[in-house]
């Protein structure tokens, strides 16, 4: 996405030869050749009867009479002799019969046998024919499963002569596959962020109108506050943010454990929804905390205070939030003692504390998306 | 049902020719090889059970004729066949037009 605006279609192979659609091909090729064996087998057949047959009339007639054993009835012989060596009596097809010497036999027999040597050979031509196709077929089904893609593109001699240079220089850079698409997906979780901030400022706004997103937040206040207290071992994450406690509950191990209380806290997306408003408002919070806390500061209490109404059954969560509106009622400049804000704030600058976030927050909705939804 | 009894029929008549050719190929042999064989050679035809002595000019002339007969036949199926395709393309169409018409009314209603 971030790359040059590409030129032409690239299409996966599967996508246009189905994998079961190149297999029956395949199959069907295969059962042709099969068949084109078998003929070429009878053919041969008759080729090799036919040379047998012409050894058999040119040695006839070497003598005027030949002691053979004649078959009687199909199940037995008797002996017999054979006469008239070289006078032989040649179908030639249709019922017609000739009288030939065996001489003029073996020519005709030679011309039947031209005859199929010429069939054998069309026969061998159709089967190496259908065996290319066959093998066609199978290195496309396979490159099919392989998921080989086929790409198509217009050559236009303008922007083939712009683009080639660029093209050169980002492949000169050598950045591998790899690298590529990491920077890429980090791209696009840049973008995501982005979204995200401006779709939480936007609720934190609606949040001081609209008395229902105080309610949302309390709905919320719990849950947040329950997956504060499983993330309270993770010191290096801030357990305070609700994204980044859900990342690190993910990376830690405990993302099903996150996950399913995440489902049963939310199990219509209403109430999701503005629980991620809420969280993001406190996000949003403490962002613009460094930089302009006076301004931050009529908000903090109202909200906080809200929340700290909820809390109030969960004991845990219940001190941290007298803390955090005790905080908020007082000026920002204690926001820094406290201590959800102190296990970033030392370690983290402002700056700093931006792209962590950045990078972790989408990938935290894309989860909450997943498994609350 | 005009469709399938038209290819059904097709099928049939492309099966006769095959069968046609195979029998003009048959008879291509015999008579390449009458056409060697010298004058005074004998010449029997298999009736049944019996083989008949025939004349070898008479026999030349049978087999002429039944090639040309083949042959007569083979033109004949295949102007057959092509009436036949003709016939199907229109039914075809008319079958395609038909459903466009319904189509038409089955938007319409």
């Amino acid at each position: 996405m971030a790359a040059a605006p590409r030129k032409g279609t690239a299409t996966p192979l599967g996508a246009v030869f189905s994998p079961e659609e190149t297999r029956r091909a395949v199959a069907r090729v295969a059962e042709a050749v099969a068949d084109r064996r078998a003929e070429l087998g009878r053919l041969q057949g008759f080729a090799a009867d036919n040379a047998a047959l012409v050894s058999l009339v040119q040695r006839l007639p070497d003598e005027l009479s030949h002691d053979i054993m004649v078959p009687f009835g199909g199940a037995a012989f008797f002996p017999g002799r054979l006469i008239h060596t070289n006078e032989l009596l040649v179908l030639l097809g249709e019922g017609y019969y000739v009288e030939r010497s065996a001489k003029q036999t073996t020519e005709i027999l030679h011309r039947r046998g031209m005859e199929l040597e010429a069939q054998v050979e069309a026969m061998k031509a159709t089967i190496s024919d259908l065996e290319a196709e066959a093998k066609f077929f199978e290195s496309t089904a396979a490159e099919a499963s392989e998921g080989l893609v086929e790409i198509r593109e217009e050559y236009d001699e303008d922007t083939e002569i712009n683009t080639s240079t660029l093209d050169a220089s980002r492949f000169a850079s050598g950045m591998p596959d790899k690298d590529r698409e990491y920077a890429q997906i980090m791209a696009r979780l840049d973008e995501l962020e982005m979204e995200e901030k401006d779709a939480g400022s936007t609720s934190e706004e609606d949040g001081e109108d609209d008395e229902d997103d105080e309610d949302d937040e309390e709905d919320a206040g719990p849950s947040e506050d329950d997956k504060e207290d499983e993330e309270e071992e993770n010191i290096l994450i801030d357990d305070n943010d609700h994204h980044n406690a859900s990342l690190g509950a993910s990376f830690s191990g405990s993302g099903g454990n996150d996950q399913s209380h995440e489902s049963a806290q939310t199990m219509n997306s209403g109430i999701q929804l503005p629980l991620k408003k809420a969280v993001s408002f406190q996000d949003d919070n403490r962002h613009t905390v460094g930089p302009s806390k006076s301004l931050q500061l009529p908000q903090g209490p109202k909200h906080s205070s809200s929340i700290l109404e909820v809390s109030s059954d969960n004991p845990t969560s219940h001190d941290r939030k007298i803390i955090s509106s005790g905080q908020k009622a007082f000026t920002g400049s204690i926001i820094e003692h406290d201590d959800n804000i102190e296990t970033l704030q030392p370690s983290k600058s402002d700056a700093l504390q931006n792209p962590t976030s950045s990078s972790s927050r989408p990938v935290s909705r894309f989860k909450m998306q997943k498994g609350g939804r | 049902m005009a469709a399938p009894a038209a290819s059904s029929s097709t099928t049939a008549a492309v099966r006769e020719m095959q069968r046609d050719l195979e029998h003009l190929q048959e008879s291509s042999g015999p008579q390449a090889e009458l056409e060697l064989v010298n004058d005074e050679a004998n010449v029997y035809k298999l009736i049944g059970p019996v083989l008949v002595k025939q004349d070898l000019a008479e026999a030349k002339a049978n087999v002429k004729k039944r090639i040309e007969y083949i042959s007569a036949e083979l033109k004949r199926m295949d102007r057959a066949l092509k009436d036949l395709e003709e016939k199907q393309n229109s039914k075809k169409e008319s079958i395609f037009k038909l459903q466009q018409k319904m189509q038409a009314v089955q938007a319409k209603a």
